[in-house]
Protein backbone atom coordinates (compact mmCIF):
# COMPACT_ATOMS: atom_id res chain seq x y z
CA UNK A 1 0.00 0.00 0.00
CA UNK A 2 2.32 2.33 0.97
CA UNK A 3 4.60 1.76 -1.54
CA UNK A 4 1.69 2.14 -4.22
CA UNK A 5 0.69 5.36 -2.92
CA UNK A 6 4.21 6.69 -3.23
CA UNK A 7 4.47 5.47 -6.77
CA UNK A 8 0.85 7.15 -7.23
CA UNK A 9 1.97 10.79 -5.83
CA UNK A 10 4.89 10.85 -8.18
CA UNK A 11 2.93 10.20 -11.09
CA UNK A 12 0.25 12.54 -10.35
CA UNK A 13 3.32 15.35 -11.37
CA UNK A 14 2.66 13.63 -15.08
CA UNK A 15 6.12 15.50 -17.49
CA UNK A 16 4.49 18.46 -19.05
CA UNK A 17 6.26 19.54 -22.07
CA UNK A 18 7.53 23.04 -22.94
CA UNK A 19 4.99 25.14 -24.90
CA UNK A 20 6.67 27.95 -24.18
CA UNK A 21 9.02 27.99 -27.47
CA UNK A 22 6.31 26.36 -29.47
CA UNK A 23 3.76 29.09 -28.79
CA UNK A 24 6.38 31.46 -29.85
CA UNK A 25 7.33 29.85 -33.15
CA UNK A 26 3.73 29.63 -33.78
CA UNK A 27 2.87 32.92 -33.18
CA UNK A 28 5.66 34.72 -35.30
CA UNK A 29 4.35 32.44 -38.21
CA UNK A 30 1.10 33.62 -37.83
CA UNK A 31 2.25 37.39 -37.96
CA UNK A 32 4.28 36.54 -40.61
CA UNK A 33 1.44 34.95 -42.65
CA UNK A 34 -0.86 37.46 -42.24
CA UNK A 35 1.67 40.01 -43.10
CA UNK A 36 1.59 38.62 -46.52
CA UNK A 37 -2.17 37.75 -46.43
CA UNK A 38 -3.90 39.33 -49.01
CA UNK A 39 -7.65 39.57 -49.04
CA UNK A 40 -7.83 40.90 -52.48
CA UNK A 41 -7.84 37.08 -53.33
CA UNK A 42 -6.62 36.47 -56.99
CA UNK A 43 -7.73 39.36 -59.19
CA UNK A 44 -5.56 37.83 -62.26
CA UNK A 45 -6.65 34.45 -62.50
CA UNK A 46 -2.94 32.70 -63.64
CA UNK A 47 -3.07 30.60 -66.67
CA UNK A 48 -1.43 27.32 -66.69
CA UNK A 49 2.14 26.54 -68.34
CA UNK A 50 2.51 29.89 -68.53
CA UNK A 51 5.55 31.63 -67.11
CA UNK A 52 5.40 35.63 -66.27
CA UNK A 53 8.59 37.79 -66.73
CA UNK A 54 9.66 39.36 -64.18
CA UNK A 55 9.67 43.08 -63.40
CA UNK A 56 10.47 45.46 -61.12
CA UNK A 57 7.41 46.81 -61.02
CA UNK A 58 4.77 47.48 -58.57
CA UNK A 59 1.56 48.17 -60.02
CA UNK A 60 -1.46 46.43 -58.57
CA UNK A 61 -4.06 44.30 -61.41
CA UNK A 62 -7.26 45.02 -62.10
CA UNK A 63 -9.81 43.67 -62.90
CA UNK A 64 -10.66 43.61 -66.34
CA UNK A 65 -10.51 41.17 -69.88
CA UNK A 66 -7.74 38.66 -70.11
CA UNK A 67 -5.53 37.60 -72.94
CA UNK A 68 -3.26 34.81 -72.75
CA UNK A 69 -0.04 34.11 -74.82
CA UNK A 70 1.74 31.00 -74.15
CA UNK A 71 4.28 29.71 -76.02
CA UNK A 72 1.23 27.91 -78.03
CA UNK A 73 -1.82 29.17 -77.76
CA UNK A 74 -3.28 32.62 -77.65
CA UNK A 75 -6.52 32.40 -74.78
CA UNK A 76 -9.25 34.75 -74.64
CA UNK A 77 -10.90 34.53 -71.23
CA UNK A 78 -9.35 30.78 -71.19
CA UNK A 79 -10.04 29.61 -74.24
CA UNK A 80 -8.23 29.24 -76.81
CA UNK A 81 -8.95 31.33 -79.80
CA UNK A 82 -5.59 30.92 -81.93
CA UNK A 83 -2.38 28.90 -82.23
CA UNK A 84 0.63 30.44 -82.62
CA UNK A 85 2.21 28.64 -85.39
CA UNK A 86 -0.50 28.81 -87.52
CA UNK A 87 -0.37 32.52 -86.47
CA UNK A 88 3.42 32.61 -87.87
CA UNK A 89 2.38 31.32 -91.12
CA UNK A 90 -0.34 33.44 -91.70
CA UNK A 91 2.46 36.50 -91.24
CA UNK A 92 0.74 40.19 -90.96
CA UNK A 93 -0.13 42.41 -87.67
CA UNK A 94 -3.84 40.24 -88.00
CA UNK A 95 -5.28 37.62 -85.41
CA UNK A 96 -8.51 36.56 -87.00
CA UNK A 97 -9.81 34.45 -83.85
CA UNK A 98 -8.57 36.93 -81.33
CA UNK A 99 -10.05 40.00 -83.59
CA UNK A 100 -13.42 38.19 -83.41
CA UNK A 101 -13.70 37.19 -79.83
CA UNK A 102 -13.27 40.78 -79.26
CA UNK A 103 -15.11 42.76 -81.07
CA UNK A 104 -17.50 40.12 -79.54
CA UNK A 105 -16.63 41.48 -76.12
CA UNK A 106 -16.69 44.77 -77.16
CA UNK A 107 -20.72 44.86 -79.04
CA UNK A 108 -21.41 43.04 -75.88
CA UNK A 109 -20.42 45.88 -73.02
CA UNK A 110 -21.43 48.71 -75.72
CA UNK A 111 -25.12 47.05 -75.66
CA UNK A 112 -25.10 46.50 -72.30
CA UNK A 113 -24.02 49.97 -71.71
CA UNK A 114 -27.06 51.49 -73.21
CA UNK A 115 -29.43 50.58 -70.93
CA UNK A 116 -26.79 50.88 -68.06
CA UNK A 117 -24.77 53.98 -67.51
CA UNK A 118 -22.78 52.23 -65.19
CA UNK A 119 -21.27 49.82 -67.88
CA UNK A 120 -18.83 51.89 -70.27
CA UNK A 121 -16.27 50.38 -72.81
CA UNK A 122 -12.87 51.40 -71.83
CA UNK A 123 -11.02 49.05 -73.57
CA UNK A 124 -8.92 47.48 -70.80
CA UNK A 125 -6.95 44.60 -71.53
CA UNK A 126 -4.72 42.39 -69.21
CA UNK A 127 -2.12 40.29 -71.20
CA UNK A 128 -0.36 37.27 -69.95
CA UNK A 129 2.50 36.75 -71.94
CA UNK A 130 5.17 33.08 -71.17
CA UNK A 131 8.86 34.81 -70.16
CA UNK A 132 9.59 33.21 -74.09
CA UNK A 133 7.35 33.91 -76.05
CA UNK A 134 8.88 36.15 -78.79
CA UNK A 135 7.92 40.02 -79.85
CA UNK A 136 6.71 39.55 -83.54
CA UNK A 137 3.70 37.37 -81.11
CA UNK A 138 3.13 39.85 -78.96
CA UNK A 139 3.20 42.67 -81.43
CA UNK A 140 0.41 40.96 -82.97
CA UNK A 141 -2.03 40.49 -80.25
CA UNK A 142 -1.26 44.03 -79.18
CA UNK A 143 -2.00 45.40 -82.73
CA UNK A 144 -5.18 43.39 -83.02
CA UNK A 145 -6.70 44.37 -79.58
CA UNK A 146 -5.53 48.18 -80.48
CA UNK A 147 -7.44 47.61 -83.97
CA UNK A 148 -10.44 46.28 -81.61
CA UNK A 149 -10.86 49.35 -80.03
CA UNK A 150 -8.78 48.14 -76.88
CA UNK A 151 -6.19 50.01 -76.44
CA UNK A 152 -4.94 50.21 -72.57
CA UNK A 153 -3.02 47.12 -71.82
CA UNK A 154 -1.87 45.88 -68.32
CA UNK A 155 0.88 43.35 -69.03
CA UNK A 156 0.98 41.05 -65.87
CA UNK A 157 4.26 40.28 -64.21
CA UNK A 158 5.55 39.18 -61.24
CA UNK A 159 7.14 41.06 -59.05
CA UNK A 160 10.48 40.51 -58.69
CA UNK A 161 12.03 40.41 -55.37
CA UNK A 162 14.21 43.39 -55.08
CA UNK A 163 16.21 43.74 -51.50
CA UNK B 1 -4.34 49.96 3.89
CA UNK B 2 -4.85 47.86 7.60
CA UNK B 3 -6.62 45.05 5.54
CA UNK B 4 -3.24 44.36 3.61
CA UNK B 5 -1.35 43.77 6.46
CA UNK B 6 -3.05 41.50 8.86
CA UNK B 7 -4.63 39.66 5.47
CA UNK B 8 -2.68 36.15 4.61
CA UNK B 9 0.25 36.85 2.45
CA UNK B 10 -0.13 34.91 -1.32
CA UNK B 11 3.21 32.94 -0.69
CA UNK B 12 3.87 31.79 3.02
CA UNK B 13 0.69 32.08 5.55
CA UNK B 14 -2.04 30.36 3.35
CA UNK B 15 0.00 27.19 3.74
CA UNK B 16 -1.90 25.96 6.11
CA UNK B 17 -5.21 27.28 4.73
CA UNK B 18 -7.19 25.51 2.12
CA UNK B 19 -4.20 25.14 -0.53
CA UNK B 20 -2.70 22.65 1.69
CA UNK B 21 -6.21 19.85 0.51
CA UNK B 22 -4.52 19.93 -2.93
CA UNK B 23 -1.72 17.59 -1.45
CA UNK B 24 1.53 17.86 -3.85
CA UNK B 25 0.11 20.95 -6.78
CA UNK B 26 0.73 23.31 -3.72
CA UNK B 27 4.45 23.83 -4.04
CA UNK B 28 4.32 23.89 -8.29
CA UNK B 29 3.67 27.20 -9.69
CA UNK B 30 0.10 27.97 -11.83
CA UNK B 31 0.70 27.11 -15.36
CA UNK B 32 -2.22 28.31 -18.46
CA UNK B 33 -3.84 26.01 -19.88
CA UNK B 34 -2.61 26.09 -23.75
CA UNK B 35 -4.25 23.62 -25.04
CA UNK B 36 -7.27 26.13 -26.67
CA UNK B 37 -4.56 28.69 -27.82
CA UNK B 38 -2.40 26.19 -29.48
CA UNK B 39 -5.38 24.82 -31.04
CA UNK B 40 -6.69 28.01 -32.48
CA UNK B 41 -3.00 29.24 -33.59
CA UNK B 42 -2.50 25.55 -35.82
CA UNK B 43 -5.99 26.06 -37.34
CA UNK B 44 -5.33 29.88 -38.30
CA UNK B 45 -1.94 28.63 -39.33
CA UNK B 46 -3.17 25.62 -41.56
CA UNK B 47 -6.25 28.37 -43.10
CA UNK B 48 -3.43 31.13 -43.79
CA UNK B 49 -1.07 28.41 -45.30
CA UNK B 50 -3.79 27.11 -47.92
CA UNK B 51 -4.65 31.08 -48.51
CA UNK B 52 -1.28 32.35 -49.32
CA UNK B 53 -0.27 33.94 -52.33
CA UNK B 54 3.29 32.79 -53.15
CA UNK B 55 3.85 34.86 -56.12
CA UNK B 56 3.22 38.35 -56.28
CA UNK B 57 1.35 40.01 -59.48
CA UNK B 58 2.00 43.18 -60.57
CA UNK B 59 1.33 44.36 -63.82
CA UNK B 60 3.17 47.17 -66.29
CA UNK B 61 0.40 49.82 -67.85
CA UNK B 62 1.17 50.95 -71.24
CA UNK B 63 -1.26 52.76 -73.64
CA UNK B 64 -1.60 52.43 -77.62
CA UNK B 65 -2.83 55.85 -79.12
CA UNK B 66 -6.15 55.71 -79.59
CA UNK B 67 -5.10 55.74 -83.42
CA UNK B 68 -8.13 53.15 -85.48
CA UNK B 69 -6.39 50.72 -87.88
CA UNK B 70 -2.49 51.29 -86.68
CA UNK B 71 -0.87 48.64 -85.04
CA UNK B 72 2.54 49.39 -82.79
CA UNK B 73 4.40 50.99 -85.75
CA UNK B 74 1.67 53.47 -85.75
CA UNK B 75 2.20 54.07 -82.22
CA UNK B 76 5.48 55.20 -82.83
CA UNK B 77 4.66 57.47 -85.33
CA UNK B 78 2.15 59.26 -84.18
CA UNK B 79 4.37 59.64 -80.73
CA UNK B 80 7.21 60.94 -83.18
CA UNK B 81 5.24 63.58 -84.92
CA UNK B 82 3.92 64.90 -81.56
CA UNK B 83 5.35 67.48 -79.39
CA UNK B 84 8.93 69.01 -79.18
CA UNK B 85 9.98 66.38 -76.63
CA UNK B 86 13.37 64.82 -77.68
CA UNK B 87 12.68 61.62 -79.03
CA UNK B 88 14.83 58.87 -77.70
CA UNK B 89 14.76 55.61 -79.20
CA UNK B 90 16.22 52.40 -77.72
CA UNK B 91 16.83 49.70 -80.22
CA UNK B 92 16.91 46.39 -79.20
CA UNK B 93 18.35 43.76 -81.29
CA UNK B 94 20.09 40.60 -81.25
CA UNK B 95 23.29 41.71 -80.87
CA UNK B 96 22.67 44.55 -77.78
CA UNK B 97 21.01 48.12 -77.45
CA UNK B 98 21.88 50.73 -79.65
CA UNK B 99 20.19 54.41 -78.06
CA UNK B 100 19.35 56.86 -81.00
CA UNK B 101 18.14 60.19 -80.05
CA UNK B 102 17.68 63.04 -82.37
CA UNK B 103 19.26 61.84 -85.27
CA UNK B 104 22.63 60.81 -83.18
CA UNK B 105 23.47 57.69 -82.55
CA UNK B 106 25.33 56.87 -78.79
CA UNK B 107 27.57 54.38 -78.68
CA UNK B 108 25.97 50.44 -79.15
CA UNK B 109 25.62 48.44 -76.20
CA UNK B 110 26.90 44.91 -76.77
CA UNK B 111 25.63 41.70 -75.34
CA UNK B 112 27.33 40.03 -72.95
CA UNK B 113 27.96 36.61 -72.06
CA UNK B 114 24.70 36.71 -70.03
CA UNK B 115 22.88 38.11 -72.18
CA UNK B 116 22.02 42.28 -72.00
CA UNK B 117 24.09 44.78 -70.63
CA UNK B 118 20.82 46.50 -68.77
CA UNK B 119 23.27 47.96 -66.04
CA UNK B 120 25.10 50.31 -69.33
CA UNK B 121 21.98 50.71 -70.66
CA UNK B 122 20.67 52.03 -67.17
CA UNK B 123 23.81 54.46 -66.91
CA UNK B 124 23.26 55.65 -70.43
CA UNK B 125 19.40 56.42 -69.69
CA UNK B 126 20.55 57.93 -66.76
CA UNK B 127 23.14 60.05 -68.63
CA UNK B 128 19.92 61.40 -71.01
CA UNK B 129 17.59 62.26 -68.26
CA UNK B 130 19.95 64.38 -66.86
CA UNK B 131 20.52 66.11 -70.45
CA UNK B 132 17.03 66.45 -70.83
CA UNK B 133 15.24 66.35 -67.42
CA UNK B 134 11.71 67.07 -68.80
CA UNK B 135 11.81 64.62 -71.44
CA UNK B 136 9.61 61.51 -70.70
CA UNK B 137 8.78 59.10 -74.05
CA UNK B 138 10.85 56.36 -75.10
CA UNK B 139 10.51 54.39 -78.07
CA UNK B 140 11.64 50.96 -77.68
CA UNK B 141 12.76 49.22 -81.28
CA UNK B 142 12.48 45.97 -80.71
CA UNK B 143 13.55 43.07 -83.01
CA UNK B 144 10.66 40.45 -84.07
CA UNK B 145 13.01 37.96 -82.14
CA UNK B 146 13.49 39.25 -78.86
CA UNK B 147 11.95 37.19 -76.08
CA UNK B 148 9.31 38.78 -73.82
CA UNK B 149 11.15 38.98 -70.57
CA UNK B 150 14.06 40.85 -72.26
CA UNK B 151 11.61 43.98 -73.33
CA UNK B 152 10.24 43.85 -69.88
CA UNK B 153 13.60 44.12 -68.26
CA UNK B 154 14.22 46.88 -70.94
CA UNK B 155 10.66 48.95 -70.05
CA UNK B 156 11.66 48.58 -66.55
CA UNK B 157 14.83 49.84 -66.78
CA UNK B 158 13.29 52.85 -68.71
CA UNK B 159 10.91 53.13 -65.87
CA UNK B 160 13.78 53.10 -63.39
CA UNK B 161 15.42 55.94 -65.49
CA UNK B 162 12.31 58.49 -65.36
CA UNK B 163 10.97 57.66 -68.63
CA UNK B 164 7.67 56.45 -67.54
CA UNK B 165 6.25 57.21 -71.16
CA UNK B 166 7.32 54.07 -72.93
CA UNK B 167 6.05 52.98 -76.79
CA UNK B 168 6.88 49.98 -78.10
CA UNK B 169 7.77 49.29 -82.10
CA UNK B 170 8.94 46.68 -84.35
CA UNK B 171 9.25 45.52 -87.37
CA UNK B 172 12.39 47.58 -88.56
CA UNK B 173 14.42 44.37 -89.51
CA UNK B 174 11.86 42.56 -91.92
Amino acid sequence: MKFGRKRRKGMEEFAKPQMTSLVDVLTVLVFFLLKNFSTEGDIVTQTKNLELPESSSKAKPEQMLNISISARHILAEGTPVALVSEEQERGGNDIPGLARFLEDKRKQTEEIAEFDKNVSFSGKLTIQGDRTIPYWLLQKVLATCGDNGYSSFSLAVMKKDVD
Amino acid sequence: MSGSVSGPSPGGKSRGGIASKGGSAQGTPIDLDMTPMMNMLIILISFLVTMVVFTQLAVIKFNLPPAQGGGTQAAADSAAAKGPEVDITVVVSENGFQIIGEGRKLDPIPKGAKGYDYPRLGQFMKKLKEEYPTSENVVLLIDSNIVYQDIITSMDVMRENKFPNILLSGGVYQ
